[in-house]
């Protein structure tokens, strides 16, 4: 019965991190909501995590398609061959 | 030694997002600023020699981004033929009159907001510097690019025990030291 709701600080911050994917089971934001309850230190975490989650959000950072970094990388090994010949 | 050295094989992987999120807000246009970025490239190259070590190379690699967005500008603007109009509001022959219409619109301040979190996003990529160069490549792919966890874990090789310890510490380590320089 114990096993099956506490868990420790490691394990909840698995399921936080998940949670802030949108990838924790219901058991295990069950389990993290318990631990919560009674664990000053993941509290802070998890908070804190939120708080990071949004500031990402906010940022609305992107990322470049791989093909376009792959012609940027070959355009620089181009030009500092021919640089340094 | 200078205190900073330049290592151009390794600039697209080291710097390509952080150009391109610092280009795209300024000229909202992914092919111009994947353009932009390219003749940044280019050019830091040609004037590599004159690079003293004084700077970040990703602070120099920017002051030269920067210089080319201005170009790009002033291109668009000359192409349009010149027609610039300016209205000159505050001269003294009708001061006061204009006025209401020079107070800025506290509700509107989308532009600025936009900046500030364009700005937060370069603090992210910036912090993302500092750890492990796959953990940083792993965590991007989960965050920024929202691929599956089973995408990833078939990408990089790892199982998904790994890749959220991974997720973990990166998570830390960028919370610290958003902390530290920027919240």
């Amino acid at each position: 019965m114990s096993k099956l709701f506490f868990i420790d600080c490691s394990e909840a911050a698995e399921c936080c991190n998940k949670s802030q994917y949108k990838e924790a089971k219901p058991l295990e934001k069950m389990k993290l909501l318990i631990h919560l309850t009674f664990c000053r230190a993941c509290r802070k975490f998890s908070s804190k995590n939120s708080k990071l989650s949004e500031a990402i959000k906010k940022s609305k950072l992107q990322t470049c398609p791989e093909e376009q970094k792959k012609a940027w990388r070959e355009q620089i090994k181009r030009e500092f061959a021919e640089d340094n010949v | 030694m200078p205190a900073n050295e330049l290592d151009p094989n390794k600039w697209v992987d080291k710097y390509s997002d952080y150009l391109f999120n610092y280009t795209i807000v300024r000229v909202n246009d992914r092919e111009v600023a994947n353009d932009l970025i390219s003749e940044t490239f280019l050019a830091a190259l040609k004037s590599a020699k004159y690079f003293k070590g004084d700077a970040s190379e990703r602070t120099w690699l920017i002051s030269i981004l920067k210089r080319k967005i201005i170009d790009y500008y002033r291109k668009i603007n000359s192409r349009k033929g010149k027609a610039e109009v300016k209205i000159n509001y505050s001269d003294d022959y009708n001061e006061g009159e204009w006025l209401e219409e020079q107070v800025p619109d506290q509700f509107d301040r989308t532009a600025e907001d936009e900046m500030e979190n364009n700005e937060l996003g370069l603090a992210i990529l910036e912090c993302l510097d500092s750890i492990n160069e796959k953990h940083a490549a792993i965590f991007k792919r989960k965050t920024i690019d929202g691929a599956d966890t089973e995408a990833i874990c078939n990408e990089f090789n790892i199982t998904p025990s790994n890749l959220w310890v991974i997720i973990h510490r990166a998570r830390t380590a960028l919370a610290a030291c958003l902390e530290k320089n920027w919240f």
